[in-house]
């Protein structure tokens, strides 16, 4: 069923039969979730399930809404329409996309990690997470004064501590260097089982996003196609979208996004 | 000098426990970037006391007036073309006015119109003393309870929201006990310079501190600092104690901004 419709119809990306398979738990849905901002839509009708343990990335090209979408499941926004769900008790992990502590606050990168939740992993845990995000020797170092990709990794730790069911990483890897973006997510590629949890990446990086099986979620105000990659790379609207250099800063043409809506997709 | 302790002893013992609350409070407000609303809500103070005097009222209540209506106040005028820190000091020289004129014209009280611009401690006596002590060991222990929210909040208001903190609750909270804190230190300093009283200790902490911690330790040793010599400086100089504990603070800053920069000059310098 799944070969006829790519063969026969390029624009029917199921997003119900692929991750049916490994769907066990749901642990939260978007339903028919918008948002505005006076008259301005910025998202519609959006649907989306995340699973236990489900990685999914979500790419977009810029003013497409992700930032707004990370908030709303976040829980730092409310939606206009429609209504988020959690099927069980969320714990949030987050590393936003731009961090900068006020210079007048002096912050240690322990005082920054101390603010995580102390109980939720063993001591062994903790520093496990310390020693795999190379993390000791910038203890007592001035969040102010780290680089991009120690930042980065010290806002990973944060989140980690917190032992989250659901981890958001809003683009952790905006500025930097391509060794060390590839390093952080083979680190999130391959968490131990003491870590696994969902996970949500916002992501400009299609060559991390393409590879592997992960759900892959594209995002213009609406949801443009969501699927697994090797579904959504011969999938004419995902071409169209993000056009055949997927590994390269794309320009997104809006007017080439001739999506059908959710429930169509699922026919 | 012995004849001189008996006299400024309560003035020194109620600076130095006022002190306690300054050092902590100050290093909130400028990690929450509140220095302008501090200001504001200590002109507000100025009123407070103005309507109390005219109405015949415990300063307290009109202080918890004038600061309730400040708070109120700018929800309502917060508008997103206006810069707030100048809103902010629309309201501060507005009450600064609104507060002279009603004490000036209404009440009885022009006389004591410089002691409460720059503060008069040495008006005090000890039978003062078990209420600013009391009234410090409550600032204190809401500060305590507020404390790991409110540095959350400062590093970064996100993170704090999605570990289950209530940004507007913690600010109501915080403005709360600052309120307070510009009713106690009305005396000490005046409402003019309750905002140096705040400010400049955690400022001068700041050039020095390597973790939040640090900084309130450092503030507080500073603030004990600049009330010691400032209760004796305003007899020495028979100028008003705020004046006087104000300026000491300030020079404290700017030695501690020269000794640092100095520092920093030489450190590179070595390297190089």
């Amino acid at each position: 069923m799944k070969t006829s419709a790519f063969s026969s119809n390029k624009q029917s990306v199921s997003p119900t039969d692929t991750h049916a398979i490994d769907d066990k738990t749901q642990l939260l849905s978007l339903q028919n979730v918008s948002y505005y901002i006076g008259q301005q839509r910025l998202l519609s009708d959006i649907d989306i399930d995340i699973a236990v343990n489900e990685t999914v990335s979500l790419v977009g090209p810029n003013g497409a809404g992700k930032s707004t979408l990370v908030k709303l499941i976040l829980g730092l926004i409310d939606p206009t329409k429609g209504g988020i769900k959690a099927h069980q008790p969320l714990q949030l992990g987050y590393v936003p996309q731009r961090f900068t502590v006020p210079p007048i606050l002096p912050l240690r990168v322990s005082d920054l990690l101390g603010q995580a939740n102390k109980t939720r992993l063993t001591p062994e845990q903790r520093q496990f997470i310390f020693d795999n995000l190379s993390l000791t020797h910038l203890l007592s170092r001035q969040m102010l004064h780290l680089s991009g990709g120690e930042t980065q990794r010290v806002l990973l730790a944060r989140a980690l501590l917190d032992k989250p069911n659901l981890l958001v990483l809003d683009e952790p890897m905006q500025g930097l260097d391509p060794d060390t973006e590839v390093w952080l997510y083979q680190f999130i590629d391959q968490l131990p089982d003491f870590l696994r949890c969902a996970m949500l990446v916002v992501s400009h990086d299609l060559h991390w996003v393409m590879r592997g099986s992960r759900r892959v979620i594209c995002l213009n105000k609406h949801i443009c196609c969501e699927g697994q990659p090797s579904e959504l790379a011969i999938s004419t609207e995902f071409q169209k979208l993000f056009g055949h250099y997927y590994e390269q800063p794309y320009v997104h043409q809006p007017h080439a996004c001739t999506h059908r809506a959710p429930s169509e997709l699922e026919l | 000098m012995t004849a001189w302790l008996a006299i400024i002893a309560p003035a020194w013992i109620a600076g130095s426990i006022l002190a306690l609350l300054s050092a902590p409070l100050g290093c909130l407000v400028l990690w929450r970037r509140m220095a302008f609303f501090a200001d504001a809500l200590a002109h507000g103070t100025l009123l407070g006391v103005a309507l109390a005097v005219w109405w015949q009222l415990p300063m307290g209540i009109g202080i918890g007036l004038v600061s309730l209506v400040v708070v109120f106040g700018l929800v309502l005028i917060d508008d997103e073309r206006l810069p707030s820190d100048a809103v902010l000091a629309v309201v501060a020289v507005s009450l600064l006015c609104l507060g002279l004129l009603t004490l000036t014209q209404l009440t009885d009280h022009q006389a004591n119109v410089l002691g409460f611009l720059f503060g008069n401690l040495l008006e005090l006596d000890w039978a003062d003393l078990p209420l600013i002590a009391g009234s410090v060991a409550v600032g204190l222990g809401l500060l305590i309870y507020i404390w790991p929210a409110q540095i959350k909040l400062a590093t970064h208001e996100a993170l704090a929201r999605i570990q289950g903190i209530n940004p507007t609750r913690q600010r109501l909270f915080f403005m709360g006990v600052l309120a307070g804190f510009c009713a106690i230190a009305l005396q000490a300093v005046g409402s003019l310079l309750i905002s140096g009283l705040l400010v400049l200790p955690a400022l001068t902490a700041r050039l020095w501190s390597k973790s939040p911690k640090h900084m309130v330790i450092i503030a507080l040793l500073i603030a004990q600092l600049g009330v010691t010599l400032g209760v004796w400086g305003s007899i020495w100089l028979d100028i008003q104690t705020g004046l006087s504990i104000v300026l000491i603070l300030a020079i404290l800053f700017f030695v501690a901004l020269i000794v640092s920069k100095l520092i920093a000059k030489k450190f590179w310098s070595a390297r190089h």
